[in-house]
């Protein structure tokens, strides 16, 4: 199998500010990439790219082999991308069933209300299938957010901060249920500041500063690289013109 | 804070843990699931019955309550669901009584018959309003509403076929005495709030319709999860217009004559709006008592408001509107979630701190 996504030197600036500048690389089918960077280095930017949320200035993405820049985050959702937020988006105004159905509108099939309930169950959210998602707390309202995400049988999912936040025993449980997905050959790409948590669960891990992606590799090495601690510490621009 | 966990040791009860706190129960104000229908089935039922008993100045009433139940779950279908808000529901009411009449007059269709034109030329003028605005956002587009109104009005008033400025007649060629008359019309419009709460239902109840509350709440956030937004809100216009054209066509026999002015008018708007946000926006029940407030409080103050005297002053008979502009003040400020929302639990984002 090839790679789900493949980045060529994305490019998305706002206004004076390069947010994304000439980031390239590439998630494997069935890969679990950590992404991390500092605040505002173009993480979330970048995610915001690869599922259509924001159309980049230049570059190629490719979704499963196909180019998708341009096209609107319906057809990447259709191409098998799916996304949780940074600061959970459920929609407040339906309950947890029906934040499920949502994303499956468009969909054929008929056994969506059974699917959706086995992924509540899932995570545990079975008995809050009635309840509206204003009324989960903000760990249970992750949960949501993340399998809601697998409703259209995703092959790559882009989790914004799924850690943020969140009790340890519900980050265990999400990490677990990752985990879990992964071994059937979901891709995730996930970023956060938790690094303990993020290197232990990834065994790739991507790091980006000032929108370029500075390092890249197994958690061990990134996280001794020169170039992720400068981006850390923020010593100076001579990190840039090394890259 | 954050505690650091061994995976390998404690997988099993972390879980465990996780679980119970993801399930910790909820206890809101909910509502048995079957008062809502009953509400509805009193409503319709009560209209049903009542039509046949009652008398004729109430007959009239009670045909504008109805009218304005078919145009209003229309509505609310974009306007209250998808947070859509606009002022444009005389636009396919228009639509269908022009197309109605037009029919009468120049192929001497009867009324039954101008039903499904009538519904049809509603759901032309929503595709063009559709196509044209709908990639715009709420605020943006209830302007547009209100515009393209206007522009219906001027349109039609510099038609000749349809009558300009004079307007066009439209007449029922039947043996009916005018009490039969008025059934034909209450019980056509009956027909057509029954259905038009039935689709009001399918939809409440429907991944369309929780689709169009994720895009009320959220648009950006559905469309990136895979929804199709600007094809669910066109759906959504274009239903609500072909009940509001089919009531239309009724409501241009029922009155024999039409002209630009009234017909495209933004006081009929105004007033489902104002149904939706009394009755409650988004909700399928709220249309039905909304409208049975509104339209029966309007003919009160009608009757009333000019037998008022305010220090020996007539007051004007425009008051009527003001008093409903109040309504609609208190309902928005205060009781946002309108009479439905009164009796259900709260949704929706919380202020927090
Ligand atoms: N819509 C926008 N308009 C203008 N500037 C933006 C916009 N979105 C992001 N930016 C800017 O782009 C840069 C990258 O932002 P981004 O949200 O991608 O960072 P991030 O790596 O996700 O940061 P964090 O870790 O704080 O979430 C920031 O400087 C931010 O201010
Ligand atoms: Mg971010």
């Amino acid at each position: 199998m090839g790679p789900v996504i493949e980045a060529e030197k994305l490019v998305k600036r706002f206004g004076g500010m390069t947010a994304v500048d000439e980031a390239s690389f590439s998630v494997e089918a069935g890969a679990l990439l950590g992404v991390i960077g500092p605040n505002g280095s173009g993480k979330t930017t970048t995610l915001n790219i690869l599922n259509g949320a924001i159309r980049p200035d230049s570059g190629v993405i490719r979704v499963n082999g196909k180019e998708m820049q341009g096209k609107p985050s319906t057809a990447f959702v259709e191409a098998g991308v799916s996304r949780t937020f940074q600061n959970p988006r459920v929609f407040t105004t339906i309950t947890a069933l029906e934040n499920m159905l949502v994303p499956v509108l468009h969909s054929k099939g008929s056994n969506w209300r059974e699917k959706a309930l086995d992924l509540l169950a899932f995570v545990g959210l079975e008995d809050h299938r009635d309840t509206p998602a204003s009324e989960l707390s903000g760990g249970q309202q992750k949960l949501l957010e993340f399998v809601r995400a697998l409703m259209t049988d995703p092959s790559v999912v882009l989790m914004d901060e799924p850690f943020a936040g969140v009790h340890p025993s519900v980050k265990e449980l999400m990490r677990q249920r990752i985990l879990e997905r992964n071994r059937e050959g979901t891709a995730f790409v996930i970023v956060s500041h938790e690094i303990p948590d993020l290197t232990r669960l990834c065994p790739q891990i991507l790091c980006m500063s000032s929108g370029r992606v500075v390092a890249y590799g197994p958690p061990a090495e990134v996280t001794s690289d020169p170039l992720v601690i400068e981006a850390y510490l923020g010593h100076g621009p001579s990190g840039k013109a090394a890259s | 804070m954050s505690a650091e966990i061994e995976p390998t040791a404690t997988e099993t009860p972390v879980e465990d843990i996780a679980l119970a706190g993801a399930r910790a129960t909820y206890r809101g104000k909910k509502l048995p699931p079957w008062v809502m229908p009953v509400i509805a089935v009193v409503i319709l039922g009560g209209l049903g019955v009542l039509g046949l008993v009652t008398e004729m100045g109430m007959l009239t009433t009670l045909t504008s309550v109805l009218y304005y139940m078919v145009i209003a779950q229309g509505w609310n279908l974009l306007g209250g669901y998808g947070g859509y808000l606009n002022f444009g529901a005389a636009i396919f009411a228009g639509s269908g009584a022009y197309a109605a009449a037009w029919f009468a007059n120049e192929l001497g269709w009867t009324m039954w018959q101008t039903f499904l034109p009538a519904a049809l030329a509603a759901v032309a003028v929503s595709l063009v309003l559709g196509y044209a605005t709908l990639r715009l956002r709420s605020h943006y587009f209830a302007i547009f509403t209100i515009v393209f109104t206007f522009l219906a009005m001027v349109v039609v008033k510099n038609t000749p076929a349809l009558g300009g400025s004079m307007g066009l007649y439209a007449f029922l060629d039947t043996q009916l005495d005018s009490r039969g008359l008025a059934l034909l019309f209450y019980y056509s419009l009956f027909g057509f709030a029954v259905l038009a709460t039935v689709i009001a239902y399918l939809v409440d109840h429907s991944n369309f319709g929780y689709a169009l509350r994720a895009i009320s709440e959220d648009e950006p956030a559905a469309q990136v999860l895979g929804v199709k937004t600007v094809s669910v809100k066109l759906w959504a216009l274009v239903i609500g217009a072909a009940l509001g054209g089919a009531a239309g066509s009724v409501y241009a026999f029922q009155t024999g004559y039409i002209e630009p002015a009234g017909t495209f008018s933004l006081d009929l708007a105004l007033d489902i709006v104002l149904v939706c946000v009394v009755g409650g926006l988004a909700t399928w029940v709220g249309p039905l008592i909304g409208a049975v407030i509104v339209v029966v409080l309007e003919q009160w103050l009608r009757v009333f408001v000019p037998r008022l005297e305010f220090f020996g002053v007539g007051v004007p008979a425009e008051t009527n509107r003001l008093v409903l502009g109040i309504l609609l003040i208190v309902f928005a400020l205060f009781i946002r979630r309108g009479i439905v929302g009164l009796f259900t639990e709260r949704r929706g984002r919380r202020i927090t701190v």
